[in-house]
């Protein structure tokens, strides 16, 4: 009987565990989305440094994403930031607005992931 | 050059770490799964945790191999399945009947020395097989074997017939006391303090057994006593 009650401790936290990441991703996804669309009405030094917070803001949070989510989707979205940064610099609106509609649709696709849908579960 | 060298050695070693601290992470992990699944696991499997034992040993290898795979991708399907295999395990110490579905049940295939063809087709046992179990313990005669069952491990046990098996003081009709088998009380110099009280021995007669010997605790390599207080010594050598 302990070990029936420990192991239902274990998954309880599991599934707990599990609503919270849902609910934290679902929370950065609608930040971002946020930060995308005032990207796209920000420009000049405000925006270079609006991109800068928000490439911070998303290193604080892959440290806490990292935990559960697969390594290689979290770059991909890091590796949008820096174009970011990097198209800012060089002047590039075509490549920022890329990045920008391609960060929405990367963060869409990371939280869609994370639900016990059934094309996730099957 | 010589900087680029040592940030990518530096990176490598990070990631050596990283993988040294998942394997030490995920072994800790997978004992206390096993542990929690019961001593049961160690000896004879049941289906059920063949299945828990290879998907567990397959899923912890993942996380250690691939730094980008999380780890709790690793832990949270080891304590999922140790959490089905207990409830499993749980229902099936209830419910017979669910326990024959999940681990099927024991089988005759030998019934006075006759082989019975269907059950061992059942169990998918070719008759080497089963004369191969057989000779594993000591059976070489079908006709010396009363009956043979092939438990739900895969394990076949062997009853042979009376005049085959070994005469006992109960077939001779003589009533003999049960003795309580040796138990360690010296191990290595140090007490076993367990032993000591099941034996309903104290330190006294320890003391008294090691006086009469003539050598102090520290030289006593192994002492065994029985339930009947005879001991055995063997003392350190050199």
């Amino acid at each position: 009987m302990k070990r029936v009650i420990t192991i239902t401790g274990i998954l309880l936290v599991i599934v707990a565990f599990s609503l919270w990441g849902i609910v934290y991703v679902r929370d950065i996804r609608d930040s971002v989305i946020v930060q995308c669309e005032q990207m796209l009405q920000l420009d000049g030094q405000a925006l270079t440094d609006y991109v800068d917070d928000a490439t911070n803001t998303w290193q604080n949070h892959v440290s806490v994403l990292g935990c559960f989510i697969y390594h290689d989707e979290l770059d991909a979205i890091t590796d949008q930031y820096h174009l970011l940064q990097a198209s800012l610099k060089s002047g590039d609106q075509t490549t920022f607005e890329q990045s920008v509609y391609l960060l929405q649709s990367l963060l869409e696709r990371l939280y869609q992931k994370q639900l016990p849908l059934p094309e996730n579960i099957l | 050059m010589i900087p680029f060298v040592a940030i990518l050695a530096t990176k490598e070693l990070i990631a050596i770490f990283t993988v040294f601290l998942r394997a030490g992470l995920l072994y800790i992990i997978v004992i206390f799964s096993l542990r929690l699944m019961g001593k049961r696991q160690l000896g004879e499997l049941q289906p059920t945790e063949l299945v828990i034992t290879i998907l567990i040993s397959n899923i912890a290898a993942l996380p250690i191999e691939n730094p980008s795979l999380p780890m709790t991708m690793g832990a949270i399907p080891i304590m999922v399945l140790v959490g089905f295999e207990l409830l499993i395990s749980n229902i099936s110490l209830r419910s017979r009947g669910f326990r024959q579905f999940v681990s099927g049940r024991p089988i005759v295939v030998i019934s006075h020395g006759v082989v019975l063809q269907k059950a061992l087709h059942e169990v998918r046992f070719s008759i080497d097989d089963l004369l191969e179990s057989l000779r594993a313990q000591g059976v070489f005669d079908l006709q010396k074997v009363q009956y043979a069952v092939v438990e739900t491990t895969g394990n076949v046990s062997v009853l042979q017939t009376s005049t085959e098996q070994p005469y006992t003081a109960g077939m001779a009709g003589k009533a003999l006391l049960d003795n309580n088998p040796p138990v360690v009380l010296i191990s290595d110099g140090k007490i076993q303090t367990a032993c000591l009280d099941y034996c309903a021995l104290d330190t006294v007669w320890l003391n008294r057994v090691l006086l009469q010997e003539g050598c102090l605790l520290s030289q006593v390599f192994l002492l065994t006593v029985d339930g009947k207080r005879q001991y055995q010594i063997i003392k350190k050598e050199g």
